[in-house]
């Protein structure tokens, strides 16, 4: 098979994993020296799909070959699609090829489960090796975990990759056993468990050999099973408290060739998850728990963001004085976001904030206005019922329309 | 009214501006001429340097401003130059609010740094480098910024190329590395231009192919393609003519199953239960081949 048949179908079958970040990574330069590649910190998007997706990084698989059968997968041992394995050479030979031109900033490689756990992990784990070795190359790497593998394999993984990630895939155990046979949700636990260690261990020695300087992330399939919004957000709170991911990644299922009868044959419910995603925007950068956007389980509102969702229920505690309030709760005013909230904590130092400091600062200011009050400003809104005000400020129908 | 000529560099601003400030000039009492091209102010515009200092006169400035005016003044517009005096001006007098966001002036200035900013990332992020020979050595991109940026890519581009040595042609400079130093050469000469746009990528089909499966249909969301990339980088993109083509299969029922188009209804293999060593080419794979279902 020519490689460029192989590249239509494993990249098809990657495709399928939301993660293309490459961001996190220290400092890395081959300027004067041999080699190829840098990091700096920042990720860099170097194009993006009609879906509006970031392509950061070239996103294969090594083979979508697999034992398993999952069934949200595309590349399940029951699918009647094309299959393909590249060579670790051939993988090599792209992510330069790539790199040169400026079209990728690195890799992030995957695989179908062949022959073992430990197999396919060393052949994930070789083709970094090669590239690193090699190619010296320092571009970012990102590696899939294979739950089950040997440590041993991890932790050579984390010495060549920036980052590592196993994907939950599903947010329940339940889930797991009747769509994932073969996975367990202990050993990808255990296998998240061995990368944390494998961090901290790094950090104790400052002067040894990183592992995963960019950290571990995960994935949750949104909407193949029937877990609420609740469960799942939960089950992302502990997964961060209890792993220090960087981040969870929410993909919504998106409908596969033959899907199989117990998957849900609808579009992708792309609003639930960037719903979802800004949940999760306020778990990791507000301090919100996810008990209190979501005291009572249950899924979260589509026709406004979870922040304005959450004032509405805590009616109390508003309206905020900016002049006054702490920048932490000037943060957790909707339409006002971290950055605007110390910009503001910033200019108050100088002189009293006036409602139009926030139009400059350009936050949201229709959504704000019934939630302070500025030396010039006081919201009559202020006694409107929740029900109204939301009727009032939810999203245009036009953006509900992402289908 | 004083004109003051100089020659459109920051540097040389900077030490007009100096001097304006010690003479204790308002920002309305100066207009500034940049550049050899500005032609109705030049039987006025002077150089700054003859102005009367006040007597006694010093001023200090914010520690952050400098780069912050620098940053900004590379935002090509009309009056690029008053706004920095304005701000240089308020914030000699002890006025900090002025570099502020929350401050006419301020929020003026920050969003130029910030385009300024984000328009270095866009240099980052959609230069595309082809190649030179067979095998390739050297690597040229052709690339039009919108404001003055080229220059504070070359480190950039220095530290993640190593030794291979690439040449980013624009519209108004060009920015060389050859693997151990680098230059910026303005204006671009003319054949470097036409080798940078010119020079063809054998190996172009294969991001092609790329950039096709790793779309996904079913999430088609042409609002969110254009804020990532404006449609102003798609002509010297290679993927940029796929881009409709792929909307338009999207909305034609590409998006019912997600695949990409080329393997649509191609001859599958599911995989029996029994099989190891998979693809490992060991004989011992059970694999069904379906008939190809393409008409
Ligand atoms: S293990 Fe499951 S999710 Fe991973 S490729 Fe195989 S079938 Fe897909």
């Amino acid at each position: 098979m020519q490689l460029i048949d192989k590249l239509s179908i494993l990249a098809d079958a990657a495709k399928y994993d939301a993660s293309c970040a490459s961001s996190g990574a220290p400092r890395r330069s081959s300027k004067g020296r041999s080699g190829l590649g840098s990091t700096s910190g920042m990720g860099i998007c170097h194009s993006f799909t009609p879906d509006g997706r970031c392509v950061s990084l070239l996103k294969i698989l090594l083979t979508n070959f697999c034992l398993y059968d999952c069934q949200y997968c595309i590349n399940r041992r029951s699918s009647d699609v094309p299959r393909a394995r590249f060579t670790p050479e051939e993988v090599v030979r792209l992510t330069l090829d790539f790199y040169r031109r400026n079209l990728v900033s690195g890799l992030f490689l995957s695989s179908g489960i062949i022959r073992s756990a430990d197999y396919t992990m060393e052949q994930l784990v070789r083709v970094a090796r090669l590239l690193r070795e090699e190619h010296e190359f320092r571009g970012y790497i990102h590696l899939k975990t294979i739950p089950d593998a040997d440590p041993l394999l991890i932790a050579e993984a984390g010495r060549h990759a920036d980052r590592l990630s196993v994907n939950v895939e599903l947010p329940t155990e339940q889930g797991l056993l009747r769509l994932a046979p073969e996975k367990r949700a202990r050993s990808i636990r255990q296998a998240m468990g061995v990368i944390r260690t494998g961090e901290q261990q790094a950090q104790q020695e400052p002067r040894g050999a990183t592992f995963a300087p960019a950290g571990q992330s995960t994935q949750m399939i949104i909407g193949a099973d029937a877990s609420d919004d609740g469960t799942i957000l939960r089950t992302a709170e502990t997964l961060y408290d209890g792993f220090r991911l960087r981040r969870v990644y929410y993909s919504a299922f998106s409908p596969i060739p033959q899907s199989p009868r117990m998957l849900a044959q609808q579009p992708p419910p792309l609003l639930r998850e960037h719903r979802l995603y800004q949940a999760d925007f306020l778990l990791r950068g507000y301090g919100f728990r996810a008990g209190e956007l979501l005291p009572d389980n249950g899924n979260l509102a589509l026709d406004i963001d979870p922040k304005l969702a959450w004032a509405l229920a805590n009616r109390a505690l508003f309206p905020v004085d900016l002049n006054r309030a702490e920048p932490a709760l000037i943060a957790r005013v909707p339409g006002i976001g971290v950055l605007n909230a110390r910009r503001l904590a910033e200019l108050r130092r100088e002189r009293r904030l006036r409602y139009a400091d926030l139009q400059r600062l350009r936050c949201a200011v229709e959504k704000a206005a019934p939630f302070v009050i500025t030396q010039d400003y006081r919201p009559r809104q202020a006694t409107l019922e929740s029900a109204v005000l939301r009727q009032r400020l939810r999203d245009g129908s036009a953006q509900l329309e992402l289908w | 009214m004083r004109q003051i000529r100089f020659d459109g560099t920051f540097e040389a601003w900077r030490a007009e501006a100096r001097h304006c400030l010690l003479a204790g000039l308002a920002p309305d009492e100066v207009v500034w001429l940049d550049g050899p091209g500005d032609r109705t102010g030049d039987l006025f515009g002077a150089a700054a340097d003859d102005l009367p200092a006040q007597p006694g006169a010093s001023f200090r400035i914010p520690r952050e401003l400098p780069a912050l005016l620098q940053l900004a003044a590379r935002f090509r517009c009309e009056a690029r130059w008053s706004l920095l005096y304005r701000v240089l001006w308020r914030a000699s007098r002890g006025d900090r609010s002025a570099l502020l966001a929350g401050d006419p002036d301020g929020s003026l200035l920050q969003r130029r740094a910030k385009a300024v900013r984000r328009e270095l990332h866009h240099l980052h992020a959609f230069v595309r480098f082809r190649p030179l020979g067979e095998p390739a050595k050297h690597f040229v991109a052709w690339h039009e910024p919108a404001h003055d940026v080229l220059e504070l890519a070359i480190e950039h581009f220095a530290r993640r190329m190593g030794g291979t040595p690439w040449m980013i042609a624009t519209p108004q400079a060009a920015a060389l590395w050859d693997g151990r130093r680098a230059a910026l050469v303005s204006p671009c000469p003319p054949t470097w231009r036409a080798l940078a746009q010119t020079a063809a990528d054998p190996d172009e089909a294969l991001w092609l192919a790329y950039y096709r499966s790793i779309f996904n249909p079913a999430r088609a969301n042409r609002e969110a393609l254009l804020k990532g990339l404006p449609a102003r980088f798609w002509k010297d993109l290679p993927e940029g003519t796929a881009i409709c083509e792929l909307l338009v299969g999207a909305r034609n029922g590409d998006r019912r199953t997600g695949q990409a188009a080329a393997l649509v209804g191609r001859a599958g293999r599911r995989i029996g239960r029994e099989a190891r060593g998979l693809a490992a080419g060991q004989g011992e794979v059970s694999v069904r081949e379906s008939p190809d279902r393409r008409r």
